[in-house]
This record gives structure tokens, sequence and C-alpha cells, in this order.
């Protein structure tokens, strides 16, 4: 799976919404605003991949901050913009010598609208179904260049491409659990005759308080969860001048255990996602783990 | 010397008259909000209940899935901003619990209570009269009660659940009645 690809995933998996409110780590189903309301989400992920199938040992080191900012604009529609500033490094053999190369700066923007069609309340629990369409903007730079000329697409910080994206989500959250359900669709569109793949991506995640144990009669609390997670994405092969290109696209599945702490204010999170289906095309270099950090206010 | 005997009679005069109990004519006033199940959905709600319906004082409290808040002083309660802002924070209001203090009325055939200083009028309704005659909404001994209360002008003081009616005062569904001392 192409590197901007996975960063793009990693992004998209971030913001896709479902209605919920204390939400996955890997799938922000918290985004959900009331009217007027801000979310504003901050996140640090750190990826290593260095499991290379070939003899070049390749290694790749990613690390994305993603700054996502979320407005109600009533209280079923909302707006969702994501601005991830990346930084990755890839070795590899060059002429005998171990060579890195790579790039730091802000990849492309995503700007998802996001629309609560169906909301069942109950007392202390609540059922929600939310569609989900937008696009990735090509803000970031696809034609970086180092000293020894342009940089491999993979290694580029932007796509180049406008990509419209549909999805869907389901959450059913009570005091003492939460699921999450989340499915998107990337149509990613050519740029320069180079096109990625198109992606879907899938999140299942189930939450579970741990702490407090007992709820308080009365007032708020700072609540403890365990997070477990499944994030899925499958990517369609790269086409270059309408050529597709081996060594792309493929499927992964991570399963992804998480911690979270959510107050009336803030919600901070961490989880580490591991792969547990790696059914890559071709020679790929396969992820090792992602480590995530989080932060979200409200206000 | 005198002049510090007055400043201290004044201070004293300043201290009991701002503790004078000055009753609510709304009070105790509880929403029941469905959906609301995470300390990060609360916040939402809170804000909304501020701004869109003028509410202070708010508290939530998650298990029971109640919000307790207060209404500025002299403000009546509007049940249809409420009920706006619950659900703009995305949440559904199932009810509305709380206290009037009042006179007793009528509107039409219907008893009322109207909060004095506010203005509030709610129609009343008897949570136990489960058996209505045509056209009566309270019990007897509650009616009673309630018209002696109005001939005699005494206060009342009625616990219930507040619901709305179209082109009418909010109706409350009273659970608790009590004649307040002349």
């Amino acid at each position: 799976m192409s590197l901007p690809r996975l960063l793009g995933i990693g992004a998209l998996i971030l913001i896709v919404p479902t209605s919920a409110f204390a939400a996955a780590i890997n799938s922000d189903v918290g985004l959900t605003p009331a009217k007027d309301q801000w979310i504003v989400r901050s996140q640090l992920r750190y990826t290593k991949k260095s499991d290379d199938p070939t003899a070049q040992d390749r290694a790749l080191e990613i690390f994305m901050m993603p700054q996502t900012v979320v407005y109600g604009f009533t209280e079923k529609t909302s707006m969702i913009l994501t601005i991830p500033f990346l930084s990755k490094e890839l070795e590899s053999p060059t002429d005998g010598i171990r060579t890195s190369r790579g790039d730091t700066g802000v990849g492309d923007l995503l700007l998802l609208g996001k629309y609560r069609v169906y909301t069942r309340d109950y007392p202390a629990a609540t059922s929600r179904f939310s569609v989900v369409a937008g696009t990735d903007l090509p803000i970031g730079q696809s034609g970086d260049a180092d000293a020894r000329g342009k940089l491999p697409r993979d290694l580029q910080l932007g796509s180049g491409s406008a990509d419209p994206i549909v999805g869907a989500a389901y959450t059913w959250q009570s005091l003492d659990d939460e699921w999450d359900v989340s499915l998107t669709y990337q149509f990613n569109t050519t740029a320069n005759k180079f096109e990625f793949g198109d992606v879907l991506t899938y999140t299942v995640a189930y939450q579970r308080r741990v702490w407090p144990i007992g709820l308080p009669e009365r007032g708020l609390y700072a609540q403890w969860n365990v997070v477990l997670e499944a994030n899925g994405q499958w990517e369609q092969q790269v086409q270059d001048h309408s050529r597709r290109i081996d060594n792309t696209g493929g499927h992964l599945l991570f399963l992804s255990p998480g911690v979270q702490v959510a107050t009336k204010y803030f919600v901070i999170e961490s989880s580490v996602q591991l792969p547990v289906l790696q059914n890559l095309n071709g020679n790929q270099v396969e992820p090792d783990f992602t480590l995530v950090g989080s932060i979200r206010v409200t206000f | 010397m005198r002049n510090g005997a007055a400043i201290a009679l004044v201070m004293l005069g300043l201290v009991l008259g701002g503790s004078a109990p000055v009753a609510a004519e709304i009070e105790g006033l509880q929403l029941q909000v469905d959906g609301l199940s995470c300390p990060f959905c609360a916040l939402g709600l809170d804000k909304r209940l501020k701004q869109r319906a003028g509410l202070e004082g708010i508290q939530v409290h998650l298990k029971q899935g109640v919000t307790e808040a207060a209404l500025p002083r002299g403000h009546g309660i509007d049940v249809g901003k409420v009920r706006r802002a619950v659900q703009e924070a995305g949440f559904t209001l199932r009810g509305i619990k709380l206290t009037v203090i009042g006179t007793i009325g009528r509107d039409g055939d219907h008893v009322t209570v109207t909060s004095r200083h506010d203005g509030t009028t709610f129609l009343l309704f008897d949570a136990k009269h489960q058996d209505a005659e045509a056209g009566s909404t309270l019990s007897q001994v509650l009616r009673q009660q309630l018209e002696h209360a109005q001939q005699t002008n005494r206060l009342v003081k009625l616990r219930g659940l507040v619901h709305e009616h179209t082109g009418l005062p909010a109706g409350l569904m009273i659970e608790s009645f009590e004649a307040l001392a002349e």
C-alpha cells in the first residue's frame, strides 16, 4: 500500500464520523457537535513500516499530526476539516549504501460535511446513523524534490488530486459501553496522469467503561474507557499513464486496543494499531504498528 | 463613635436585606433528557440551554438522565425554547418537571396557576386523576383544595410535569400540592 494513501487513510479514519460522542480512537466518531459547538482534535500518529519482503530491507517512518476542527451548523449538520502535518522518511539501499529520503510539511486537506439521518434516544442511551460526503483537497505538495531529484510519489506530501469521499456510520452508546461502525469510500482521481487507487475503509469499534465502576447518582465524572477497534482498509492498484502498477494496493486490517479518558471538556486517548491481516499486492513494505495519542477539546 | 455605629447599622441592614429570602416563582427545574450518555456530550447541552433557553446553573446528572437548571429571577419558562435547546444539542427532551409558586385562577373551564412575579400560567391537571369525568382534569378533592386556595387568595406551591399545548398555556400535571401559609 503506497505511503500517501496510507497517510490519507489515516486521516480519513480519524475523521470519519458516526454520531456518538465519546467515540473510537481510530475512527473519530466523537466529532458530532451541538449547534454552534466547536470540537478541536489534535493527534500524533507514528507509523513504522519495516517488514520488507524483498532483500532491500526498506524501512519507513511516518509522523503525522492531523489537526481537526468540527463545527455544528445545526444539531444534525456539521462540518469537519482536517489538515495533517507530515514527516516521513524512507531508508533504502542505493548503490550498496543505505540512504534516506523524506519530506516534511502539510498534507492534503480533508473537508467533509456530515448529516445525521437517524436518531433514537433512550434514557441514558442513544442510537444514531449518519452519512458523510466531502473531498480530499490537494494542498499538500506532490512535486517535491531533494538533491537526488524528484521524490517518488510515495514520499510526496499530497496526492495532487481532489478526491471525493462518501461514507456512513452507525453508533450505539450507553453509559456503560459503545459500538461504532463506519464505512467510507474515496474515489481517487487522476493528477498528472497518475491515479492512486480508490480506497475503502471500515471500522468496528467497541468501548467499555472501566472507571468509575459504579456511577455517581449526581453530576458528571471523568470516565475511563478501554477500547478495541478493528480498522480495515482496502485499496485499488495505482495507475500511472493508465497502466496498473505492481506492488501497490491490497488489503490491511489492524486490531487496535486503546484507552480513553472522557470528561465534560476534553477527551484524551491513546491506541496502538497492530496489523493482523496484510494482503498486499506484490512486494510492499508492510506496516509494523502505529502509535496514536490524541486530545480533543470542545467549547 | 456615632458614625461607626451608624455604619454598623447600615451594614447590618444590608446584610439582612441582602439575605432576605425571595421565593423563586418557578424553581426545582428538572429536564429529563434522553440520549445523554457520556460526559463529553454534556457541554453542548449546557451551552444550548444557556444560550437558547436562558437557563442558569445547569447541572447535568448523567446517571439519572436529568439536568437541573434555574430561571433568572423574574423570568418565566418558555417550554418550546427549552425543547428546542435540547434538540439543538442533539438530544430528546422527555419531560420537564418544576415547582411553581403562585396563585390559582381560571382560564375558561380550566383551573390555572400563575406565578406571581413572572406571570407564567399553567393549566392544571391531576396526575392521580385516572377517571376524569368529561371536562374535568382534576380530582374532586384537589379541585376543592385549589378552589379554597383561590377563594382565600393563598399562595400555592405545585410540583409536576409540564406538557405543551398548541395555542394554550402549558399544562402542569400536578404531583404535589401545598397551600402556603397566609
